[in-house]
């Protein structure tokens, strides 16, 4: 998950995350090394984890927006109905990303939980691109 | 507490560091300087040299990770995405110009 903010830079936008989502990528960029086949492939992939970090600002959130973040996530799991056929609620990682793009009022959010972050941010304005339409526009595919 | 800038706008931590530099100006974007920072044109030297140093950390970044990836970056495609990212912007903010204007009538 990566917000894009209305500051213009690089295609008019820069790329900032959140604390939560730079823990989440070293855990899965942390469990490739360990299967990597390669001592080439590992330098390659915690090279590619460095530079991610120069492309894409972290921001980070005052200790009350924190709070809010995990209230506004336990909130969003008691509104869900019980018999909810949703396969899973918002995450406090969720709810971190979610304030980061209320704090840089982000134009675009490029995640896959598009649900999630519409109950989380019900007052913000913002367009979301999925990771696959996100890698279309910069010409992956 | 100490405030974070010293009375010409800079950085306090920067202020033993700062270098004196004589450097031609084409005279628009001298204008254009004294246009956008009227008071303290040194500033508006700093900052727009800063975003560009940033920037360019930023393009680099994306080019050793094309490079990681084994990808070439196209031009022609960043071109069309810019179109539809700035489409995108476009409409939210008009959206969120909207909403505050009918907040303020109400």
């Amino acid at each position: 998950m990566v917000v894009l903010d209305a500051l213009p830079v690089q295609l008019g936008a820069t790329l900032v995350t959140s604390g939560a989502v730079v823990v989440e990528a070293a855990q899965h960029t942390s469990s490739y090394l360990r299967q990597a086949p390669s001592s080439w492939e590992r330098d390659r992939a915690a090279a590619f984890f460095s530079w991610f970090f120069v492309a894409v600002r972290l921001h980070e959130l005052a200790a009350p927006t924190v709070l809010a973040a995990v209230e506004n996530v336990s909130r969003c799991r008691q509104d869900m109905a019980p018999g909810s056929r949703r396969r899973s609620a918002p995450t406090v990682s969720d709810g971190l990303t979610a304030e980061v793009l209320r704090d840089v009022q982000a134009a675009i959010l490029i995640s896959d939980d598009g649900k999630d972050f519409g109950a989380l941010l019900p007052d913000c304005d913002f367009e979301q691109l999925s990771v696959t339409e996100a890698l279309r526009l910069a010409g992956a595919g | 507490m100490e405030p974070e800038q010293n009375r010409g706008g800079r950085p306090r931590r920067y202020a033993r560091r700062t270098v004196a530099k004589s450097v031609p100006l084409d005279p628009a974007i001298y204008d254009e300087l004294v246009r956008r920072s009227p008071n303290n044109i040194s500033r508006a030297v700093n900052d727009l040299l800063a975003d560009a140093l940033e920037q360019d950390k930023v393009r680099e970044a994306v080019h050793e990770m094309a490079r990681l990836l084994d990808v070439e970056i196209d031009t022609d495609v960043s071109a069309k995405a810019a179109a539809e990212f700035e489409a995108i912007f476009q409409r939210v903010e008009r959206r969120r110009a909207d909403r505050a204007a009918r907040s303020a009538v109400a």
